[in-house]
Parts: C-alpha cells; sequence; structure tokens
C-alpha cells in the first residue's frame, strides 16, 4: 500500500495520480555508497557489496578479526574475484529485487567461484534470482524487531529483527540448487537458504539486528567459520 | 515437542494467604495453570490454604484441597492422591520452596513424582545466594560485589572490605523479608542479624550498594527445547535501592536505547539458558545510568508479580504458556490467544504505554514508617494503559484511590520551600507528588535529578504535567486547551479545580468539540496481525477500536480496584463468578478494573475488559461507547459501591438492589429509619462533626463508645474511646481528611460477633450459613477467626438473626448480595451493619456450603426467584464440617505498625481450616496461619488491668498444663496472688532476662499482650509487640485468639494425624 503525507488535499486528484505513478527505479543505486571503502584490519579479507548496507555489518565483521572492503552496488564481479578475498557478503538494501539486474548478473558470476558467502535481506534475495528462483510482494511486510523464525535443521527459534517488503517463493526455489534453511514462523515464508554443493547461505532477516535482538549474530561466526574450513 | 504422554495427575500448589510480597497475581496464574491443564485432559489436584481464590473453586481442579501450605500436609496430600507430577512454579515462593523441600530431601523421587518444569538443579542455582553468584561467573555475567555469609561477624568483615553502604538480602524470603540498606556499622548488625534470622536457610547476602543505578527487568520464557523469548521489559522509575514492588514501573523501558536494551536483553537469555529455566522467569539487572556497565541483581526462577503485570501489560499470557510448557509443549506449538493465527513463540510490542504504582497500606498504619528501600510494603498494586507516559501516570493515580486525582497533593501547600526541598531526600510513597510540588516552586530538572538520581526524562515528564497546570491555572480555558490537558490525562474535575471553570461548563464544551474518549486495543503485535481480543484502554486521540457489534444485551461489572487492608482478592473472586453468572445467562459481559495482579483483568474472563481507573468520568466515558443495560456494583466491594450514585446520574440502571436502598443502609439516619421499621435494636449512638459534639454524645451513652467514619471500608479511621481524650485525637484524626459525611459515635457493646451473607430477591432469603466470630466485638470482623457453622449460638438467637436478616432484606428490598453484623450479648441480638453487597466471607462460605453463591444471586438479580431453584429459602442446611477462617497480617513488612487488633482492620489474607470437628479445624486454621502450636514451653503474659480477672483461667490452664508462665510486674503479681506460679519480669527492656533477650533467644512461644489505650509507639506494650512480630514469634492482644490458640494447644492430634479434606467431596 502507498502513501503520502500531506498538510493540504485540496488537489486530493492529483495527489492520489502521483501516489499511483510513483516509482522508485534506482533505489539501490541512491542508497549505495559510491566509493570503495575498508574498515578494520582483521585476518579475513572481505568483500562487502553495498546494497544499502547496515553499518553494523561491517562492525561485525570487523570484530571478528575481519578486513572489511566495502564496494558500491554496481561493482563488477571481475573486481572482486580479482581481489583475493576470503569471504563475500552480500549487503541488505531496499525496493523490489528484480530492479537490481547488474547486481543479479554479477551474483551469477561470484555464485560460480568457491568463495564463501553469506546474503543478509535483499542479498539474499538477489542471491536467489540470480540461481533462478523468483521473488514476490508480500501482503503485509516483515517489519519490527521480534519475529519468529525456525531453523529447519534444529527445530530451535530465534527472534529476528526483519524490514523486508518481499520475498523469495518457495515453489520457485530449485531443490537441486537450494534448501530451506529458516522459515518465518508465523507465516511460513523462507527466512533462509543454503545452497547446496556451495559455500554460500543467506538469510532474509538481519543477524546484525541494530535496533533488534543479537540472538542470530552467531551467523557471523558460521560464515568466518566457512572461511577458515576453506583456508 | 508435544505434550507428554507420561503426565496424568498433577498437583499444584498455591501461594496462600494474601500477604505483602505475595498476592494476588498467584491466584491469576494458578487459575490459567488449572484451566490449562484441565483443557489438557490432566487431572489436577490443588492445594491452597487461601479459600478467597478463584483457583480454589470447584470447576477450577478435579481434587481440592484447603489446607495449610506446609511440607507435611502436601505430603499427606501425596500420598492420598498419587499424582505423578508436581507443579512448582506458579504458587509464588511459597509453593517453589515447599515443592523444593520436598525435592532436596528425596521425598519426590522415592514417590516417584516429577517435578515439572525447572529442574531443582535450575531453581537451586537461581535461588540459592552462592549457587547463583558462582553460575554467573562462569558464564561471565556481570554480578554486584557481594559475598553470602551465615554469621554476622563474616558479614561486617566483608562490609568494611567493600565500603558502606552495603545492601543486605535474606536467602529465600520473599518481597526481600528482613532485607535493607546499611549506612553505619551500627545499621549494619541491626539488619544483618534479622536477616539470618528470617532466611529458611539462615544465610544472607552483603552487596555492593548501587542505588542510583537504573533498575530494569526482563521477563522471560524458555522451553525445553531452548526457545527463549522475552515476553517485555520494564524500567522502574525509582532507581535501585527500592523494592520492584514498591518501585512505580513503566513498560516497555523508557530510557534505554537499543544498545542497552538488546545487551540487558542478550544477558537474561543467556542466564535462563544456563539456568535451564523451563517456563517462566524474570531477570532484574541494575544498569549504571552514565556507562554500559550492568550487574545482574537476581533472578526468580517462576512465574512472578512482574509476570503478572508483564502479562496484562502486552496481552501475553505468560502463566497459561508456563504451564504448557511444563507439560512438554514448545512455544512454536502454542498458539497466541490475541491473535489465534500467531505463536506464542514471539515478542510482543507495545503501542502504548503502561505504568504500575504500588498501594501501600500506611492509611492504616499511623505510626509505620513510609520509608522504601528493600523491604516491600505495598499490599497491591494499580495499572494504567495510555498513549503517553503522563496521561498513564494521571490514570495510575486515580486508581489509587487515596482521594488525590492529579500531582498535587494539597497537604505539601503548607510546606516551606525549605521543607519541600528537605522532603525531596526521602524515598517515600509521597516521592512523586513531592518531586511536583518542587518543580511547581522553580527547582530545575537538574537539580531534581542530583538528589533523587531519577532519570531526567521522567521528572521531565512530571514537568509537563506541572506546565499544564500552570497553564491551566493561568489561560482562559478554550477549546484547545481542554484537548491538550484531556491528552494528558487531565479528568474534568482537575480541570475545573484549577481552572473554575464548572464541570458542567467544561463537559458542555468536551460535548459539542467532540472532545470524547476513544478506546484502544491491546493486542500484543501493535497492529501487525488482526487481533480478537476485546481488552481496551481509553485515549484521546481519533479512531475508536472497541466498536465490536453485539446483539446481546450488555452487562458493566464493575471491579474493586487494587489489593487494599480491607477490600482484597474476595471481592475478585465474587466479580470473576459475576461475570461467568451473566455469560451463562446469554449477557455480555464488561468489566471494568485497574488491578493487574488479578484473573478479573485477564482478557479471558469477561467478553470485554476494559483497564481504566474506577471514577465517575473514567466509567462514564466506557458507559458512553458501550451503552450498555445496566450496572452490577454489588460485587466489587466499597470501590463500586461508591460509583452507584454516578452511575444511576449517567442513566445506568443499577440491576439488582436500588441506589436509594443502597442508601438507606449506609446512611447513619436513614438506616436508622429503617431499624425503627423493623423494629430491631442497635447500640445507642448518633451522628457528628465537631469534637464538641462528639464528646456530647459519647458523654451521653456512657464510655467505651466506637467512632467511625460513614462510607469506609475496612473500619478505617474506627476506633473505640475510652473518654474525652480519646475522643478528641480521633475526631482530629478523622477530619485531617475532608468529610462528605458526619462521624458515627455508637454506645460500643461487648458481645458476640455474627456475622451472614444472605441473597435476597424481595420475597425470600436463603442464608447460605451463620458465622460466629471468636474475638468479641471490637475486633474488626474482618482480623477475627470467623467459625461456620457456629458453635455457641442457641436455637433462640440463631433464630432471631435470621429472622432479622429478613425482615432487613425486605425492608431494604435487597435484590442479590446484603452482609450483615450482629452483636449477641446474653440473647439479646443488636445490629452493627448492613452492607448491601458481597462480602469478604462470600468465597469461603461458597466453598464450605457449596452453595454457588454468587451465582444465584446474580440469577436473582436478572428476577429469577430463590423458590423456583434447587437450593431452598431460609438457613442452607448446616454442613457436616468446621471450617475457621483466619486472618494473616503483614506486620513483619511494616516497620513501626502497631499490630494490636481493633475495630480497624489490619489483616492483609487469609486461611481456611476444614475439618469434621472444630478442633481440628482450629489446629489447621492456625498451622495455616504460620503459628506453630507449642505443647510445652515458654508463655510471657503482659495485659491491662481490667483483662487481668479474664486472662486468670487461661493462664491457669497453661500452667496446668505445664506450660512456664513469665509476665511484666503487674500482671504477674496478679497472677500469683491467685496461685500461679510465675517468673516476674523486674525490667522489662534490661538485663539478662529482659525481654528483648528472652524473645530473641527463641525462649518464649509465644505473647498474650492486651494494649492500654492509646497508638504512640513509645509504649512498652507496642514496642513488646513490634519485637514479637521481628521474632516471628506469636502475639495475640485479644484473649478471645489466645483462648483459641488454647484448644489448638488441647488438640491431642498432631498436623500428620489430621485427615486433609477435599472440599470438592463436602
Amino acid at each position: 500500500m502507498r502513501g503520502k503525507l500531506v498538510s493540504d488535499i485540496s488537489n486530493l486528484q492529483e495527489i492520489i495520480k502521483e501516489i499511483k505513478e510513483y516509482t522508485f527505479p534506482n533505489v539501490v543505486g541512491e542508497v549505495s555508497n559510491r566509493h570503495i571503502r575498508e574498515f578494520g584490519e582483521g585476518r579475513h579479507k572481505i568483500a562487502l557489496i553495498d546494497f544499502g548496507c547496515k553499518e553494523n555489518i561491517i562492525r561485525s565483521l570487523v570484530n571478528r578479526d575481519c578486513t572489511v572492503t566495502v564496494f558500491p552496488q554496481d561493482i563488477s564481479a571481475e573486481t572482486i574475484l580479482e581481489g583475493n578475498f576470503d569471504g563475500i557478503l552480500l549487503s541488505n538494501g531496499p525496493g523490489d529485487p528484480e530492479d537490481c539486474k547488474i547486481a543479479i548478473d554479477n551474483i551469477k558470476k561470484l555464485y560460480k567461484s568457491d568463495i564463501p558467502i553469506m546474503g543478509i535481506c535483499l542479498g539474499h534475495q538477489l542471491m536467489a534470482l540470480a540461481t533462478g528462483a523468483t521473488t514476490a510482494k508480500l501482503k503485509y511486510g516483515h517489519r519490527g524487531p521480534n519475529h519468529p523464525v525456525k531453523e529447519l535443521k534444529t527445530g530451535k527459534i530465534c527472534i529476528t529483527s526483519q524490514n523486508h517488503g518481499y520475498y523469495v517463493k518457495e515453489d520457485s526455489i530449485n531443490k537441486d540448487i537450494a534448501e530451506v534453511s529458516y522459515i518465518n514462523v508465523n507465516d511460513g515464508t523462507i527466512e533462509g537458504l543454503n545452497y547446496k554443493g556451495k559455500n554460500i547461505f543467506t538469510v532474509q532477516f538481519h543477524p546484525e539486528a541494530c535496533p533488534g535482538p543479537q540472538d542470530c549474530a552467531y551467523l557471523f561466526d558460521e560464515f568466518l567459520a566457512r572461511i577458515e574450513d576453506r583456508t | 515437542m508435544p505434550k507428554n504422554k507420561q503426565i496424568k495427575k498433577v498437583l499444584v500448589i498455591g501461594s496462600g494467604p494474601i500477604i505483602i510480597g505475595q498476592a494476588a497475581e498467584f491466584d491469576y496464574a494458578g487459575t490459567q495453570a488449572c484451566v490449562e491443564l484441565k483443557k489438557e485432559g490432566l487431572e489436577v489436584v490443588l492445594v491452597n490454604s487461601n479459600p478467597a481464590t478463584i483457583m480454589t473453586d470447584k470447576n477450577m481442579a478435579d481434587k481440592i484441597y484447603i489446607e495449610p501450605l506446609t511440607v507435611k500436609t502436601v505430603k499427606k496430600i501425596i500420598e492420598k492422591e498419587n499424582p505423578d507430577s508436581i507443579l512448582p512454579n506458579l504458587g509464588g515462593q511459597t509453593g517453589l520452596n515447599i515443592a523444593m523441600e520436598l525435592a532436596e530431601s528425596g521425598y519426590l523421587e522415592e514417590k516417584k513424582v516429577k517435578l515439572l518444569g525447572t529442574s531443582p538443579e535450575g531453581i537451586k542455582n537461581a535461588e540459592d545466594r552462592q549457587a547463583f553468584k558462582d553460575m554467573m561467573e562462569s558464564i561471565n555475567e556481570p554480578c554486584i560485589a557481594s559475598k553470602v555469609v551465615t554469621d554476622l561477624q563474616s558479614g561486617l568483615n566483608f562490609a568494611r572490605e567493600i565500603g558502606l553502604p552495603v545492601i543486605i538480602r535474606p536467602a529465600y524470603t520473599l518481597g526481600g523479608t528482613g532485607g535493607g540498606i546499611a549506612y553505619t556499622e551500627a545499621q549494619f548488625n541491626e539488619i544483618c542479624e534479622s536477616g539470618l534470622r528470617l532466611s529458611r536457610v539462615h544465610q544472607v547476602l552483603v552487596e555492593k550498594c548501587i542505588s542510583g543505578w537504573k533498575e530494569v527487568e526482563y521477563e522471560v520464557i524458555r522451553d525445553s527445547k531452548g526457545n527463549c523469548i522475552t515476553v517485555c521489559n520494564m524500567e522502574n522509575i525509582d532507581p535501585v535501592g527500592v523494592h520492584t514492588g514498591d518501585s512505580i514501573v513503566v513498560a516497555p523501558s523508557q530510557t534505554l536505547a537499543d544498545k542497552e536494551y538488546q545487551m540487558l536483553r542478550s544477558s537474561a537469555i543467556k542466564i535462563i539458558s544456563a539456568l535451564k529455566i523451563e517456563g517462566g522467569c524474570n531477570v532484574q539487572f541494575a544498569l549504571n545510568p552514565n556507562s554500559f556497565e550492568y550487574a545482574v541483581i537476581e533472578v526468580n526462577p517462576r512465574v512472578s508479580r512482574s509476570s503478572a503485570l508483564a502479562s496484562k501489560a502486552t496481552g501475553y499470557p505468560i502463566a497459561k504458556v508456563a504451564a504448557k510448557i511444563a507439560i512438554g509443549y514448545t512455544l512454536d506449538e502454542i498458539k497466541n490467544a490475541v491473535t489465534g493465527k500467531t505463536y506464542a513463540c514471539f515478542e510482543p510490542v507495545l503501542d502504548y504505554v503502561v505504568l504500575k504504582i504500588p498501594k501501600w497500606p500506611f492509611s492504616k498504619f499511623l505510626t509505620a514508617d513510609r520509608d522504601l528501600g528493600t523491604q516491600m510494603k505495598a499490599t497491591g498494586e494499580v495499572m494504567a494503559i495510555a498513549p503517553t507516559l503522563e496521561a498513564g501516570l494521571m490514570k495510575a493515580i486515580r486508581s489509587l484511590e487515596e482521594n488525590i486525582d492529579s500531582l498535587i497533593l494539597p497537604k505539601l501547600n503548607s510546606y516551606s520551600k525549605e521543607e519541600i526541598r528537605e522532603e525531596l531526600k526521602k524515598v517515600n510513597n509521597e516521592r512523586i507528588w513531592v518531586i511536583a510540588e518542587n518543580l511547581r516552586r522553580g527547582m530545575t530538572i537538574d537539580q531534581i535529578h542530583e538528589i533523587t538520581k531519577i532519570d531526567k526524562f521522567f521528572i521531565s515528564k512530571i514537568n509537563n504535567l506541572v506546565n499544564i497546570e500552570n497553564e491551566l491555572q493561568s489561560s482562559k480555558l478554550d477549546v484547545n486547551l481542554i484537548k491538550k490537558a484531556k491528552k494528558y490525562g487531565y479528568t474534568d474535575k482537575v480541570i475545573s479545580n484549577l481552572t473554575k471553570v464548572s464541570l458542567e461548563e467544561i463537559k458542555k464544551i468536551r460535548e459539542e468539540n467532540k472532545i470524547l474518549a476513544n478506546f484502544k486495543m491491546v493486542d500484543t503485535c501493535a497492529a501487525e496481525f488482526e487481533a480478537k481480543t476485546p481488552y481496551y484502554y481509553s485515549s484521546y486521540d481519533d479512531d475508536n477500536e472497541a466498536d465490536r457489534k453485539t446483539d446481546k444485551k450488555k452487562v458493566v461489572v464493575l471491579g474493586s480496584g487494587p489489593i487494599r487492608i480491607g477490600q482484597g482478592i474476595e471481592f475478585d473472586y465474587c466479580s470473576v463468578h459475576a461475570v461467568w453468572a451473566l455469560k451463562r445467562k446469554g449477557f455480555e459481559t464488561i468489566i471494568i478494573n485497574n488491578n493487574p495482579e488479578t484473573v478479573s483483568t485477564d482478557f479471558d474472563i469477561a467478553d470485554k475488559l476494559y483497564f481504566e481507573p474506577l471514577t465517575p468520568e473514567d466509567v462514564e466515558n466506557i458507559i458512553n461507547v458501550e451503552k450498555p443495560y445496566g450496572a452490577i456494583v454489588q460485587f466489587g466491594g466499597q470501590t463500586a459501591i461508591k460509583l452507584t450514585r454516578a452511575l444511576k446520574d449517567m442513566g445506568v440502571k443499577i440491576l439488582g438492589t436500588s441506589e436509594e436502598n443502597m442508601d438507606r443502609a449506609e446512611d447513619r439516619e436513614l438506616f436508622d429509619q429503617v431499624l425503627n421499621n423493623c423494629n430491631i435494636t442497635r447500640p445507642q449512638g448518633g451522628t457528628v462533626y465537631t469534637v464538641t459534639e462528639a464528646k456530647e454524645i459519647a458523654n451521653k451513652l456512657g464510655y467505651p463508645v466506637l467512632v467511625r467514619p460513614s462510607y469506609v471500608l475496612g473500619g478505617q479511621g474506627m476506633a473505640i474511646a475510652y473518654d474525652d481524650i480519646d475522643i478528641e485525637k480521633l475526631i482530629q484524626e478523622i477530619n485531617k481528611i475532608a468529610q462528605e459525611h458526619p462521624i458515627l459515635v455508637d454506645k460500643y457493646i461487648m458481645g458476640k460477633e455474627i456475622e451472614v451473607d444472605a441473597i435476597c430477591d424481595g420475597e425470600d432469603v436463603l442464608i447460605p450459613g451463620i458465622m460466629e466470630l471468636l474475638e468479641r466485638t471490637g475486633v474488626h470482623s474482618g482480623d477475627s477467626i470467623s467459625v461456620y457453622p457456629t458453635q455457641n449460638v442457641n436455637k433462640e438467637s440463631a433464630d432471631k438473626i435470621v429472622e432479622y436478616t429478613k425482615l432487613l432484606a425486605k425492608e431494604l428490598n435487597v435484590i442479590g448480595m446484603m452482609n450483615i453484623q450482629f452483636i449477641l450479648q446474653n440473647n439479646e441480638v443488636y445490629i452493627i451493619e448492613v452492607n448491601p453487597r458481597s462480602s469478604r466471607t462470600v468465597p469461603y462460605i461458597s466453598k464450605v456450603t457449596n452453595l454457588p453463591v454468587i451465582d444465584i444471586a446474580t440469577r436473582v438479580i436478572f428476577g429469577e426467584k430463590l423458590k423456583d431453584m434447587e437450593y431452598g429459602t431460609g438457613v442452607y442446611k448446616r454442613s457436616e464440617y468446621v471450617a475457621i477462617k483466619m486472618p494473616v497480617f503483614s506486620f513483619e513488612k511494616i516497620k513501626n505498625a502497631d499490630t494490636s487488633l481493633g475495630p480497624e482492620m489490619k489483616s492483609t489474607g487469609e486461611v481456611l481450616g476444614v475439618a469434621k470437628d472444630f478442633t481440628d479445624a482450629i489446629v489447621k486454621a492456625f498451622i495455616a496461619s504460620g503459628v506453630s502450636i507449642p505443647k510445652e514451653g515458654n508463655i510471657l503474659i503482659t495485659v491491662r488491668d481490667k483483662d487481668k480477672e479474664e486472662v486468670l483461667p487461661l493462664a491457669k490452664k497453661l500452667f496446668n498444663r505445664g506450660f512456664k508462665i513469665y509476665a511484666t510486674k503487674g500482671t504477674a503479681n496478679f497472677l500469683k496472688q491467685n496461685g500461679i506460679e510465675t517468673y516476674m519480669l523486674e525490667k522489662i527492656w534490661e538485663g539478662a532476662e529482659s525481654i528483648p533477650n528472652l524473645v530473641e533467644s527463641g525462649k518464649i512461644n509465644f505473647i498474650i499482650n492486651t494494649p492500654t489505650k492509646g497508638k504512640e509507639s513509645s509504649r512498652d506494650g507496642f514496642k513488646i509487640r513490634r519485637l514479637a512480630v521481628e521474632c516471628k514469634i506469636p502475639c495475640f492482644t485479644s484473649l478471645d485468639t489466645a483462648n483459641a490458640l488454647y484448644e489448638a494447644i488441647e488438640d491431642t492430634k498432631s498436623e500428620e494425624e489430621i485427615d486433609v479434606v477435599d472440599i470438592t467431596e463436602v
């Protein structure tokens, strides 16, 4: 549902038209930092693609002994693959994932490498799109710091921070490529995917919290464990 | 994990009588648990000594034992019933302690009884101070520098090491009994000594004092799979140092940023995971306001007062979920009852703010110390829900029913600027009013923060309210200002007082401009999901959410507000039963109440719950939206009765006894007319306003006389006057609060008190039972031991009592419940008073007679006739069991409260002893109330002159049984003269054989002390009584109570030998 805050409704028809026609075609491009930036001096070299990245993702990695290089959203896959990184993080970001054409093409290439990849929120959706799944809009978005998700492997529940209006459709997933790792307890939608034969996992919720519960911060440890295993 | 199939029969342990620190919240938790367990098809066995509870109702459990909550008795029940498991974590500290004793002694293992929920090891790790500290250290969670000690010297050494001030916390006591903050070594010695004595395991924690830090609590739930959620967090407005039960609390926290919130949340989850809690749990933190430093204060591995508050604040039913977890379910398998679609495994979000203010008993105990510290003193609490903190605060203040409806406390007007500043240093029940007054007198928020350490955010909220007051006083009242004041929570009455604009005028402006209250829903999820729960609070925002349509006729039941001395859980019992009866009759039920501890404010009870203050304006707002068919006021105690006139003025039909007839029962002169019409006598007396008038009447009647204000509950302000000096003092005290109604002065008649509850339909009367009070007139009936059926009333008197009851019911045209108190003197029957409402004795009499009293009364209110029901009319058949209701006091919690019994009620709760004969019943009642019955030992007697003659036979009997009698000079001389060997105490307060030495060393088993007149705390009698309280030794201030104990002493059976009674079979 769309809306607009106005102080005067005398030209209501015009306002409604404006609301209806409103698009934000390059929202990710607007919010992604255009410069390459580097954080931390840790042992593990991480490439982070910034689709509108929350600072605490960077902090969570830096605190785990990482050097994080943050790239603009349209960075070429080649640049990253040639950068000798230990791991890649696909950040969160706004808008309809299908609009991120360049990013999806790049992620297709990254998928083929064997570098461990972690995706969060939009990053999760983009990886799914890059591997042939589809996304759709939720009737009511998941927003707030109180969303229960269930890890299917253990049956354990975590309370997570969420802020997304789109989701990855379960029936679009090729079972040979990915398996569902987390689901939302309330509506059963996909909250996480594990990519088969790959060092790739993605989650729809925000393990970096801020705001919200820190229950899933262990996912960053898992990401680093995968990196450690590989090296 | 689904339900554990091995569980078939569960013993639920309740929390016993209402005492300070353990109130109605455990009836709420226990009732939810019992309902849930029964729904799961389990057989439920319940034990609780408190007959006023809803959980001890016949339909709540399969077997119900209203028996003493002692290890011995619970063992007897286990042996009789053979349950396979025990649910220990819903009966407060009492239930948990009993379960732990049974588990630790190996008894449960031997009987193959499983402890449901958290394991005994987990409970021990949370409850035992040292074990808890060790565990916190092992998981790297910070505690406050502290040490567990078992003797005074090592405590003192440690205190010196970490530096004073220190806090002393006894282990295994509830409500922090015996704890305190010591600033000097002398204070340390005093508090530490009493703490060691009060601790079940003779253990106290000496801890670095961190007063000034923020105090924050988290309510956490964990299941057997390790899933954890936090239901809500709460912040105390009062910084660390005031017991959380005595603090003003807000939910959710208001001054924590996400970083602090999540830091503490993560810590809480880490702790309950380490303790392997299965069920509800409460974690309390102290947070340094200037850094991210925090410390864990304590953990309660059970549902608690805070969890009841959290449940009501969020709509998340903690006790219900905890019960389901205990029998095997996990959080993701339990539905969220509010949305019906989502699951219990989520965290509620609040789009409103909740405030709790404690209700203290200080107006009852004039000598009591009003300072607040680590020892809880409140008997109950009120909660308010509002869109803003300011409006919440104003609602909560109104809900307290202290005759104060804003932040203006009139008595502070007379304080000088210096005095009011000085007052700010005191931490007591008036602190928020003192803050407001200081703001009015120009103190800044920063200055107040410096002194009180209360967060500036909260002080600025109080300042906002003070600013509105100023605006109302100085500007012309217009639509915008009214709108603003309403949003800030001001009632029309306060606006009128401040602006001098009439109430009618304000109301007119409001109605013309549509400044009307709307109602918002409490939905657990801030409207993210569609909610089904009709649980509302008022606001002055747009959009009304209380618009559920119904074809049924609506009936409003008014609740009874906070638990206080004189009006307790009994009235909640009555309100809830009335709602159930109305539902059965096909009405849409609406309950209005503001007590978060109770069953009535569980959103599952009525069709609609309005969590609101019980004042005319707040009630009218609801009436305007709901437009009910009528309202029932007779079940909500004096709180509801007081609203009768206002309801009638709003055009609401009063269901049951009419307003006019209620007035005829309450108004002295009208009531005299009623008695005249019925030809019934009452003690002579009259009404007065001034001391002179009072003296005149008193002298005409002849002393002693009974003095009391009209329209009060629990005999507030009531006393016996023996001379003119007493009269002067009493009338002045009563007139401290402006009296709308005259003061009553009656001739005091010494006799036996009889109490009757009756249901009347306008034609016939049904009397469930006649109750006899063991203490003579002059002791408030709520503080007396009440015996059903009567043991010492002859047929002639009983007939007269029944006849008078019928006459009065007819004359007053009572429709529904009434309660009458009689005096019996030499076969003459006098009337003390008639209450045209349900009473404190209704729950107990319902249970022992097996009569659904409130259900019958509700049906009668709607026109059904007693003669058409199956219960008959007149006096209901006499039970073959004897039931004795015994009062329970909380004197040890309230420093300097006088413990002597009189016309003003002082007890906080009650227990019941049920047995085939009187003696066994009285033994049970005493044990249940915490009085141990000595078979030998030493007794101290010190009575006033006029009681000496009367105490003689009792002293003789005790002496003959081998008790050694100690007495003070006058009493000793008298007893010796009468041939009783007595040990005379020459000096009361000095020497090796001083009373303190004798009492503290545990040499004295009990004390008989009748008070001389006067309430001064400097008198010897007062000090002896306090000493007894501090040392947990029974002290009887009425010879009748002492005589009753003697009956118990004479019983040859021990606790183990007396049969336990399943009251469902009575």
